[in-house]
């Protein structure tokens, strides 16, 4: 199960464009959009009225918060599986759940009076019960001829709470802390970044939040919007996960 | 168990149990690609685009470096025109863990049109595992900031030593055709699709009202009537074949994969 969420910032908007189908074709007119954030301890869950067609939900910027996401489920699925206990996220269908090539929304973002930027995007349910770490590279996506570099860190955890951690810009080769960035999970965090930043040996890493980076920048009301691969799609052998973990461990040592 | 576990993912993997699989198209591979193997550099197929106004920038990382500390490495890169001729082969030593490369029609000496590039990483060392080169491609139109997309889809590998390479490993049905249908609406200007035949085969390709042609590791972009219901909708015997999508509404453009 995918769900799938927005931006919110003062330069931007998003709009959100959920299909009906799978990329192989196969239909489901069934379900609704439903929209969910934590409050108060338990997981807020709303039917969504929003704009539709026989093929599409259309999300419009007055529905999207930092703090809310959507998904598609049948009233059915709602009432059966959560029975009245929202403690906890949960997988309600398999619906989204598609292969080789994932179930996916359109979210894209514009400049007010100017361009515009998206990307087919998806958060599985799979990472909202991760504790992890991310680690991504500044200068592959941001720019430094760039006006405005930012970057938004997406996380959804199963439970419904809020808790801070930390995400930090590091030089993997001097092996130094360069900026220590307060975040929340449950939230989309923003990241102004300076040209500083933007360099071949700078990385961010998240320490215990899994998320998703994504990075956006603007020059001349032209908006360029893309997220980073997690680093174990570089390596296809079984050694991966290994490898992995070891580089986050040298940087874990790096940040504590 | 864990050793019979093993022994089985090992047989599956192999090159002929991947034939056997692909040709019917029981739990058929994407890619054909013997994971069984080691030392292999593989890389997504990135569009080149230096044609209308276009130029393309490309950002990849040293993998080599990044993930098994072998600072040694070098990276090639090979250009080909939308046909699959070779026009241009690079290659880069001393890469940051970081790099960019601008390519426009002055780096491909005068041409302004379309293509396909591949990375390959280059080292001595034995590090036993596969590597994949997926890294991003930027579309700067009339000088404009470039809009920028991650690689696509494993299409080629090489041995770290440079021999043994091989294109199109991207899985066709032999009996079936496979529609795939892009997850988005399009009210724009102007749609271009830029897709590529990432097999060995020679593919039908039906993109809405358009049928064509296209042969093995070719490439074509083309501008596309979008249909009443707004929608892509790709027909091919490719297991997968997922395009990217130039989107255009007054002088804006965005691109990403579809």
């Amino acid at each position: 199960m995918n769900f799938f969420f927005g931006i919110k910032n003062t330069d931007l908007f998003s709009k959100i464009t959920i299909p009906k189908f799978q990329n192989t074709g196969l239909h489901n007119n069934h379900y609704n959009v439903y929209v969910s954030k934590p409050e108060n301890g338990k997981w807020l869950i709303k039917k969504l009225i929003c704009k539709e067609n026989k093929n599409f939900f259309f999300i419009d910027h007055e529905d999207i918060s930092n703090d809310n996401f959507f998904f598609l489920a049948s009233e059915n699925e709602i009432t059966k599986k959560y029975a009245n206990n929202f403690s906890k996220l949960l997988n309600l269908n398999t619906f989204t759940d598609t292969f080789p090539s994932a179930f996916r929304s359109n979210l894209r973002i514009y400049l007010n009076e100017g361009g515009f930027s998206s990307y087919q995007s998806e958060y599985p349910y799979e990472m909202t019960n991760k504790i992890g770490s991310i680690l991504s590279p500044t200068s592959t996506l941001l720019n430094v001829d760039a006006e405005k570099n930012l970057i938004f860190f997406k996380n959804i955890f199963h439970l419904p709470v809020q808790e801070n951690s930390f995400l930090y810009f590091v030089d993997i080769v001097k092996k130094k802390v360069l900026e220590k960035i307060q975040i929340k999970n449950n939230f989309l965090n923003e990241i102004k970044v300076s040209n500083s930043l933007i360099k071949s040996n700078i990385f961010i890493f998240s320490q215990k939040c899994l998320g998703i980076p994504l990075y956006v920048t603007m020059k001349d009301k032209h908006i360029s919007f893309e997220h980073t691969h997690p680093p174990h799609h570089y390596i296809l052998s079984d050694d991966k996960f290994k490898i992995i973990a070891n580089l986050k461990y040298e940087i874990n040592q790096i940040i504590t | 168990m864990k050793l019979i576990k093993l022994l089985l993912k090992k047989i599956v993997r192999n090159k002929f149990s991947i034939l056997i699989r692909n040709l019917i198209g029981f739990k058929p591979p994407i890619f054909l690609l013997n994971l069984n193997k080691k030392n292999i550099s593989t890389s997504d197929a990135f569009f080149w685009r230096t044609d209308q106004n276009y130029h393309t920038i490309f950002k990849f990382s040293d993998i080599l470096n990044l993930f098994f500390k072998d600072n040694s490495s070098e990276v090639e890169m090979l250009f080909y025109d939308k046909n699959n001729n070779l026009i241009k082969s690079k290659k880069f030593s001393n890469i940051e863990l970081s790099n960019k490369l601008i390519i426009d029609k002055t780096f491909l000496d005068g041409i302004e049109d379309h293509g396909i590039f591949y990375v390959f990483h280059k080292s001595k060392a034995n590090i036993n595992s596969i590597i994949r080169n997926s890294c991003y491609t930027g579309y700067s139109y009339k000088e404009s900031l470039p809009s920028f997309v991650h690689g696509n889809l494993i299409t080629s590998i090489r041995n770290f030593d440079g021999q043994n390479i091989e294109f199109g490993i991207v899985g066709a049905s032999s009996l079936k055709k496979k529609l795939y249908k892009v997850q988005n609406f399009y009210d724009f200007d102007k749609t271009e699709v830029a897709i590529m035949n990432p097999t060995k085969n020679r593919l039908e390709i039906e993109i809405n009202s358009n049928k064509f042609i296209l042969e093995s590791c070719c490439s074509k972009i083309i501008n596309i009537d979008i249909n009443n219901n707004k929608l892509i909708e790709i027909v091919s015997n490719c297991y997968l074949l997922r395009p990217i999508i130039f989107n255009y509404k007054k002088q804006f453009i965005d691109v990403y994969h579809g």
